[in-house]
């Protein structure tokens, strides 16, 4: 399929538009003969082309990236509607498979691209189709070697654009556009957990013990467990931190099934409202929490903290569209998803958050106009400059201390078995 | 010849109206029979594509396998291979069996006694159907929210440690996050699937059989054991089979109460379709709906329910 750029697909639906308006005329023209009922027939004419014109789209995505907000936003800035339909983690993936064929966009975790790839969910796309893909990018998803990038698995790169794209190193086709991005590690419950609380460490520490916590999921779980154990010089991996080999996982696996039967774990979490939850009860101390998470938990009275920049590193991750193969409406999604970051709307809403957009120069405007707490200082001085560094580290100090960033293993199988097998060991 | 053919010609009259009976007969059955059909064909319509078309399907996706990235549409035994391979798959079923049955037992007995006195103990009609009432009350709400109120009674800050708390007792974290929470918060659940068939199985035996049994010199014990529970049995297992259908498939009770450190069949299910592995997830449900139909054969086993129909 050949992509054009934007203002091609812009003068071709224009003129898509305008035949359709004129053959239409004609018809109904023909159709209604008399002069007189010229009036009527005007008014059925003009309700019909509006009706061809308005195009809806659908997508799917966690409930962040469907906020009504956004969605309502995108509408009356473009005309166009997004109809949002929210999934957890654990059904997105399914519930694609099953229905790409009825929408337009996934807003995914990149981690899970490889298989919505191979299964022909999604197609790829140029980048020249998204205009605000430009020069104001964050170099982090535009070039190697900048602070952040991982030589080794060649994140976030590699999750972003194409096999071809990155041989040739044009970075050209994207198969899913970032449109925000953040930084996992883990939290606690300040006054409860013990132990050194920088590290990973202490999800893990014996005086923590049946009060630690892990996501019910291998991929995010797994590569923290090897964040931590690769740096504290515990083990050392032949395959990347997001990308182990049966070898690296049997030792990871070992390390935790011992911790397990230890009695370290309370339990095993499954999605947000959970752990928000079990965070304001006081039931777990110590876990691989979401900063969301933890910011609702404050936001209810408990004393969470999300640590930004643990001793070992964080693990990036990043979410954005990807385009279904079976869309009808490709100019369209190209317009939604530059919206996404050209209107810096999305990138406001979520960067209150603790999250990223890839084209800070848009969001900066929104954020810079609204305050914070603290006196003088402004949302995008907090969150992304860094002025209160001990609760919100800058944008450019959480990129120099990142491990790795979230990809979908090539072992993924033996990581879910195994998975399976400790939380049934 | 005349006479021959008027001595015959009665019985011929009546072969030939016999006859014809019988083809009337034969084409009256032949009416009720297209009559039954076309009443059985939506309800047969229905079993076809709820049930019987997605278990079909269910059964070839577990021939399937996976390549890499790749869902391989095929018919082999590769993925049934690994699956049976797998020591974690024995334990999956070990525990899914054994909570199941646990859990039957649990609500049987409960149920069984909780019955047992709304029907004998409780006198008045109003009370007995409030105190139902009471017991189902439960199921007005959503399932979830009948699992997550299990947090505010038994979690660090919730009823029971708050008293146990105030009358300087330590707090109990025994009852969530564990199988044992689990295994009490689904009794809780289903228990009201067994109360009502027993009460009502045990409403239907007539007053003068209990007093026939205790007049000839049966305790109550006896009684209940002789008479009225073989009598009730029906109701009882009735209400385990619901129970038991609802139980094979719960995976959030084990998720949100038992912290999902011991997962069933039906947990590992969801966990493998959602990550798009559904040769596996597929070949776990044939084992579950293997072992469901058992269990439930074992309690046909015990009442035939078919005499109720």
């Amino acid at each position: 399929m050949k992509h054009l750029s934007y203002e091609e697909m812009m003068a071709r639906r224009f003129a898509a538009d305008h035949e359709i308006s004129r053959r239409r005329l004609l018809g109904n023209g023909v159709k209604l003969g008399a002069a007189f009922a010229a009036v009527g027939a005007l008014g059925r004419f003009a309700a019909g082309d509006a009706a061809a014109q308005e195009v809806v789209l659908r997508e799917i995505g966690l409930s962040l990236t469907e906020d009504p907000r956004i969605l309502s936003q995108f509408q009356k800035d473009t005309g166009i509607k997004m109809e949002g339909n929210s999934q957890i983690l654990g059904n997105q993936i399914t519930f694609w498979l099953q229905n790409y064929k009825d929408y337009d966009v996934n807003q995914v975790n990149f981690n899970q691209h490889a298989p919505l790839l191979a299964q022909g969910a999604i197609q790829t796309f140029a980048t020249s189709d998204v205009p605000a893909w430009n020069d104001q990018v964050v170099e982090i998803f535009r070039k190697p070697d900048v602070p952040g990038y991982n030589a080794r698995s060649q994140w976030p790169l590699a999750g972003t654009y194409t096999k071809e794209a990155m041989e040739a190193k044009t970075y050209d086709t994207f198969i899913g556009t970032p449109t925000w991005f953040g930084f996992d590690a883990f939290g606690f419950l300040r006054g409860l957990a013990q132990g050194d609380v920088n590290s990973y460490g202490a999800i893990f520490d014996p005086a923590n013990k049946g009060h630690a916590t892990l996501l019910n999921e291998p991929i995010t779980s797994v590569m923290k467990v090897a964040t931590f154990l690769e740096g504290t010089d515990q083990a050392t991996f032949s395959g990347t931190l997001s990308n182990l080999t049966k070898d690296d996982l049997k030792i990871v696996f070992d390390f935790l099934t011992q911790k397990k039967q230890e009695g370290q774990f309370r339990l095993f979490w499954s999605d947000f409202g959970q752990l928000v939850d079990l965070l304001v009860a006081g039931e777990v101390w110590v876990g691989d929490f979401w900063a969301s998470a933890c910011a609702a938990a404050v936001a209810s009275g408990a004393d969470a903290v999300f640590v930004n920049n643990p001793t070992e590193g964080s693990n990036g991750w990043i979410q954005g569209p990807t385009v279904s193969s079976a869309t009808q409406h490709f100019p369209e999604v190209m317009q939604f998803i530059n919206w996404y970051l050209d209107s810096g709307v999305p990138g406001a809403i979520l960067g209150v958050q603790g999250y990223y957009s890839p084209r800070p120069d848009r969001v900066e405007p929104i954020l810079s106009q609204q305050q914070t707490t603290v006196e003088g200082i402004s949302d995008w001085d907090y969150w992304y400059m860094g002025a209160v560094p001990e609760s919100q580290p800058s944008l450019e100090d959480r990129l120099n201390h990142i491990a790795d960033w979230q990809a979908y293993p090539d072992e993924y199988e033996e990581y879910s078995r195994l998975w399976t097998a400790f939380t049934a060991a | 010849m005349s006479t021959l053919s008027r001595s015959l010609s009665p019985g011929v009259e009546t072969a030939t109206v016999a006859a014809g009976e019988g083809v009337n007969e034969r084409l009256a059955e032949r009416r009720r029979n297209r009559r039954a059909w076309m009443l059985l064909t939506p309800a047969l319509v229905v079993t076809a594509v709820a049930a019987i078309a997605p278990l079909l399907v269910i059964i070839w996706v577990s021939f399937w396998r996976t390549d890499g990235l790749q869902l391989v549409r095929t018919f082999d035994f590769a993925n049934w291979g690994r699956v049976l391979s797998d020591p974690t798959f024995y334990r999956l079923v070990w525990s899914t069996l054994r909570t199941v049955l646990i859990v039957l037992a649990l609500v049987g007995l409960l149920g069984l006694v909780a019955g047992y006195y709304l029907a004998r103990y409780v006198t008045s009609r109003k009370l007995q159907t409030l105190l139902l009432m009471l017991a189902i009350l439960p199921f007005w709400t959503s399932y979830l929210i009948r699992i997550i109120t299990w947090q505010p009674l038994f979690g660090n800050s919730g009823v029971i440690n708050f008293l146990a708390t105030s009358v300087g007792l330590p707090k109990m974290e025994m009852f969530l996050y564990n199988q044992r929470a689990m295994i009490f918060a689904m009794s809780s659940l289903y228990v009201v699937f067994v109360i009502g068939p027993v009460f009502w199985a045990l409403s239907r035996i007539e007053p003068d059989v209990i007093a026939a049994s205790r007049m000839l010199g049966a305790s109550a014990w006896t009684t209940f054991r002789t008479v009225e529970l073989p009598l009730a049995r029906g109701g009882l297992v009735v209400g385990l089979f619901f129970a038991a259908i609802f139980l094979f498939g719960d995976y959030a009770t084990g998720r949100l109460i038992g912290g999902g450190t011991n997962p069933m069949l039906s947990d590992a299910i969801s966990q493998y379709a959602g990550s798009g592995q559904w040769p596996v997830a597929a070949a776990l449900a044939v084992v579950l709906f293997l072992i469901a139909t058992l269990v439930l054969g074992l309690l046909m086993r015990v009442y035939d329910l078919r005499k109720e129909l």
